[in-house]
């Protein structure tokens, strides 16, 4: 078992080296001017010293913009195996660090301000304030926006379990009833809802027409509510997109699994022994069918973490999707690359837990080295 | 000739009075069996019925339209720009002193049309969009790309998938694991943001609109053949294992002829359930690459760049005034995947052997 572990692992590195040289080369062999240059275009145009073009070479020279895209995919991973991930071209957040100043005034009248480490360092009669910090650093940044979309992921997802696992039951139950055919046919009409067309649906009839939800964001400083329930009140729109976007497939693994697992030896057996169908089926056959689902659990660890790319778009919510979406359209190369990682580090980690959930969950399974 | 025909009906008449009942029994081959079972199931009809509908819809109908793709159809205002001018002169007056004169005039430009958004009338059954294009003629032609766009993706997926695949599957060893880490590294790609950076490296290039359909293809095709190399792997690591392959070993037939006479007809069932069900995923891909203003780019029409009017500057008098220019591409965008979603579970159910209904 732990060597079948540690073999995947080393795998793994190996894939999220592939992925990442793949993202890397696809970010950087777009021609034109690199994000530095055409941020500090107009610095660099009114610009006589040169100081300027010497930090922008700096800056190229730091992010690996100056050479070919193979040699800058070196320096991107030296960095990054240092502990290094860069930071980001277009977004800063407040670090929630704070530097500390005092002001006086010295003996020729004039106001001073120095920065102090230690509350020692004050003197007496002085005034403090606090400047707060903002960083770039892009794991700080994917931190920090991450929060908002795993709490959207989470609610989505724990309702999406609630509502399909039941539907499925309950549809391969009576498999080719008039319910079967209209919870599959709902079902699919979920799946083959593209999410942005969903989501102007939604905008349309539930808040510009009816007015009950907000059009966009999270808050709302004129709703009157606390922040909580106002954030909620902001959630439900996109919630309900999700959930509707993703019962469809879940609903019809728990039929597919079901339907399987009724047709079984043991089922016929629990009914020959004539135990109610109640019994058969939500003791004998629903347990079983679950053995599939726990092992899916594990594998939606990139759609929890990941953020949801369209959704947040559409519905204006500062999470890490929108941010990705802002990344990738602006090329801002240490996000993307931190960001597509983290997804594919995710994706790789939850198909190796599904695997293991399996051998867990079911005894019959059993792990080769 | 009709001498013969009545003589044919004859003889076969008489044969089957001498014939005994066994002979009369039907003999169904297992084609026509998935046929059968394909058109018992309901859903698989309407999704046939769905996707016809369109395929007549897209290729069809812009026949029968007055407009093409981008005839100028809706209502239009006539107007006249008018472009400030002032000019200073130096003159000489009566009295032959050099004077500074202003002159004041307007530079009046031709009349020329300006478009407007319209609501459905009987001229434009789904009203014009805001270049004065007619809706239903572009859904038409927004049809013709999604649907082109998917049935050649699909296909060059499924033929570069099922090569990687059978290889990988066939040959085993070293090669089955570099394929298979191929196979692994293109599986974990984040799909969606990788789309939008390989589609947006099209527009830095300056691919010309009319190409970039073919350019679009080629980075779904890339991007999506390793599930059906995984599926195709798959199942002839359990095939090669099977007596007729020892059989078609003995008779000492050649390695490419193992692989694409005896080992991929046999995946071919899994192969159709697989594509016809990818089709819906590639039209929503499609689709949402064309949302984000990445895919076929005006003037041509696409379906998903008809709902991308929602969004942006004047997104929210669409969004709320003018329904006619959205809803129906998302219709169509919904009725196409739904359509192949219920053919591909129909066959998928078709193909099944252990489906006893």
């Amino acid at each position: 078992m732990l060597k079948y572990i540690i073999k995947r692992l080393m795998l793994s590195v190996l894939i999220l080296f592939g992925v990442s040289l793949i993202i890397y080369v696809l970010v950087r062999i777009q021609p034109g001017e690199n994000f530095v240059r055409s941020k500090y275009a107009m610095q660099l145009a009114q610009d006589n010293t040169g100081e300027i073009e010497k930090q922008v070479q700096a800056m190229e020279a730091t992010y690996g913009l100056d050479v070919t895209p193979i040699a800058g995919y070196w320096r991107w991973l030296g960095n990054v195996l240092q502990g290094d991930w860069g930071n980001s071209f277009i977004f800063s957040v407040d670090s929630g660090k704070k530097e500390l100043y005092y002001t006086y005034t010295d003996a020729g009248g004039q106001t001073q301000t120095v920065q102090y480490y230690d509350e020692s360092e004050v003197p007496e009669g002085a005034t403090t304030f606090e400047k707060p910090i903002a960083t770039s650093s892009v794991i700080y940044i994917i931190y920090s926006k991450s929060g908002i979309s795993f709490l959207i992921s989470l609610i989505a997802t724990i309702f999406e379990f609630l509502i399909a696992i039941p539907l499925g039951v309950i549809s391969a139950t009576k498999q080719y009833g008039v319910l079967d055919y209209t919870v599959t046919v709902i079902a699919m009409m979920g799946i083959s809802l593209p999410t942005f067309f969903l989501g102007a649906l939604m905008l349309k009839f539930f808040s510009i027409e009816l007015g009950w939800f907000p059009y966009a964001g999270l808050t709302d400083p004129n709703s009157g509510l606390p922040t909580f329930v106002d954030n909620l009140w902001h959630l439900v729109l996109p919630l309900t997109t999700l959930v509707i976007l993703s019962i469809g497939g879940l609903m019809r693994y728990t039929r597919t699994n079901m339907l399987e697992v009724l047709n079984a030896d043991y089922i016929r057996t629990a009914r020959a022994k004539g135990l109610s169908e109640h019994a058969v089926i939500y003791k004998h056959a629903f347990r079983n069918s679950l053995i599939p689902i726990v092992t899916m659990l594990a594998g939606i660890l990139p759609s929890l973490f990941g953020g949801a790319m369209i959704t947040e778009t559409v519905f204006s919510i500062d999470g890490i999707g929108k941010a990705a979406y802002k990344a990738v359209t602006q090329r801002d190369i240490p996000f993307i690359m931190a960001y597509n990682m983290f997804l594919s580090a995710l994706t790789v980690i939850g198909t190796l837990c599904s695997d293991l959930m399996y051998a867990v969950v079911d005894p019959r399974v059993k792990i080769g080295d | 000739m009709n001498e013969n025909q009545t003589m044919d009906v004859e003889c076969t008449e008489s044969e089957t009075e001498t014939e005994s009942l066994a002979d009369r029994a039907k003999i169904v081959s297992p084609g026509k069996l998935v046929v059968k079972r394909f058109f018992r199931s309901k859903l698989s009809i309407v999704g046939l019925v769905m996707l016809l509908a369109l395929v007549l819809f897209s290729f069809v109908g812009p026949l029968f339209s007055p407009y093409g793709e981008t005839t100028n159809a809706g209502a239009y205002k006539m107007v006249t720009s008018t472009i400030p001018h002032e000019m200073v002169v130096t003159e000489l007056d009566e009295n032959g002193n050099e004077i500074q004169v202003k002159y004041s005039f307007l530079e009046v430009s031709e009349e020329y049309p300006v478009y407007s958004k319209t609501k459905p009338s009987a001229k434009n059954w789904l009203g014009t969009d805001q270049y004065g294009y007619d809706v239903l003629t572009r859904l038409m032609y927004g049809g013709r790309i999604s649907l082109t766009l998917s049935f050649i993706v699909i296909f060059a997926e499924i033929i570069l998938g099922t090569v990687m695949g059978s290889i990988s599957g066939y040959f085993g060893g070293w090669v089955d694991q570099i394929i298979m880490r191929i196979v692994d590294i293109f599986n974990c790609l984040p799909g969606l943001p990788i789309m939008l950076l390989a589609a947006s490296l099209l527009d830095g290039w300056g691919i010309k609109p009319s190409q970039k359909i073919y350019f679009l293809m080629l980075i779904m095709t890339i991007f999506g053949w390793s599930g059906v190399a995984r599926l195709v792997r798959g199942q002839i690591l359990a095939l090669r294992e099977q007596e007729f392959m020892i059989a078609a070993e003995a008779t000492g037939l050649s390695v490419r002829h193992k692989i694409f006479k005896h080992l991929v007809p046999n995946v071919m069932p899994q192969l159709i359930v697989q594509a016809t069900l990818g089709l819906g995923g590639i039209i929503l891909s499609e689709a949402t690459l064309s949302w984000m203003g990445l895919g076929v780019p005006f003037p041509y029409a696409a379906w998903g760049t008809m709902i991308n009017a929602t969004s942006g500057a004047g997104g929210r008098d669409i969004l709320q005034n003018y329904p006619n220019l959205w809803v129906p591409a998302g219709i169509c965008i919904v009725m196409a995947v739904l359509a192949f979603n219920f053919v591909g579970d129909g066959l998928r159910d078709a193909f099944d052997p252990k489906m006893k209904r």
